[in-house]
């Protein structure tokens, strides 16, 4: 998985998530300090640049920024003008969105290759659709959306992986829609659960029952009943910490996959 | 050996209400000058109540999620 893009209308909001949000916006004062020194190899973890040619590559370093983060440092508010994309080069980062009432909706969470906030850079006036906050300290190559909008101008080997990868990102926000209309909490907790123990086993996220009910769009009690529905039918154990699947085909058929 | 998962009790926020402590029900946890702790924690079963129930959100339980099949799954 590449981009994230999580098209929403956030600069519609009529409060400024930085009401709800714990944590310093970090990173900021480094900005004019660091430049990307890492070596090349970091850059083509990036999903999104392994497939450029070295002079694209080399191109787009030059415009790179480090920038590290503690963790819990929030890294971008959410309906704040979007400055430039973030490439996760270390660490893991949340993307959350926060409603006016201050419930937080957990997006993904996403680790080193992932990028965010690529999408508002190609609106006029884009605006970050999300918040963004280190879950362990992080390090992410950050790009301004002048030099972006520039590079892809000029390298059609960055414009068409962005293309490919935007393709993919909207056939997985149009399973989002049916999912969310169409599949109740079980089945979509079914199909969060496989997902999840499939995704980078060397680096696995840890989620809490009120971070999975966000992201499902449902309350921590319904998530735990559904929890416990699973583990008396044998699907599930949970053990200190864990949730061990235990039958595919059947979790499967839960999740109507 | 592999070291217990607990849940993790932010300080920060705990106001020392001691609900996490008399909800046990496991008896894991004991409150001292410094808020709750976990004198048992090998009675702890996660069963997340604690967390639940917490009315600061000082406590989660996290879960990693895997497979059966995972080698790190299977103690």
């Amino acid at each position: 998985m590449g981009v994230h893009c999580f098209a929403t209308h956030a600069h519609q909001k009529s409060f400024h998530p930085r009401v709800f949000l714990s944590g310093k916006l970090g990173g900021r004062d480094k900005i004019s300090k660091l430049v990307y020194n890492a070596g090349m190899e970091p850059l083509r973890q990036i999903t999104l640049f392994s497939v450029l040619s070295e002079k694209t590559l080399t191109i787009l370093k030059q415009h790179l920024i480090e920038r590290r983060y503690e963790s819990g440092e929030l890294i971008q508010l959410e309906a704040d003008p979007a400055r430039g994309a973030h490439f996760i080069t270390r660490g893991r980062v949340q993307i959350l969105r926060t409603s006016a009432d201050g419930k937080e909706q957990i997006l993904a969470n996403l680790g080193p290759g992932e990028a965010f906030n690529v999408v508002p850079l190609f609106e006029p006036d884009g605006v970050n659709p999300a918040s963004a906050r280190a879950l362990t300290p992080a390090q992410t190559g950050f790009l301004l959306r002048e030099p972006f909008l520039r590079l892809v101008e000029h390298s059609p080997d960055l414009a068409f992986a962005l293309l490919k990868d935007f393709a993919g990102k909207l056939a997985t926000l149009t399973g989002l829609v049916e999912q969310l209309s169409l599949h109740t909490i079980r089945g979509r907790l079914a199909r969060f659960l496989i997902e999840q123990a499939d995704s980078s086993p060397e680096l696995p996220g840890r989620w809490t029952q009120d971070e999975m009910a966000a992201h499902l769009g449902t309350v921590r009690d319904v998530v735990g009943r559904t929890l416990r529905a699973f583990e008396e039918a044998g699907l599930i154990e949970r053990r200190q910490g864990r949730i061990v699947l235990l039958n595919r085909g059947a979790l499967e058929i839960e999740a109507e996959l | 050996m592999r070291t217990q998962h607990l849940p993790d009790i932010n300080t920060s926020l705990c106001t020392a209400c001691g609900i996490c402590v008399s909800a046990c029900p496991t008896g894991a946890l004991s409150m001292d000058a410094g808020g709750p702790r976990f004198s048992a924690p090998e009675n702890c079963n996660y069963c997340t109540d604690c967390e639940s129930l917490c009315p600061v959100s000082a406590i989660t339980c996290d879960f990693l999620i895997c497979w059966n099949t995972d080698p790190a799954a299977n103690p």
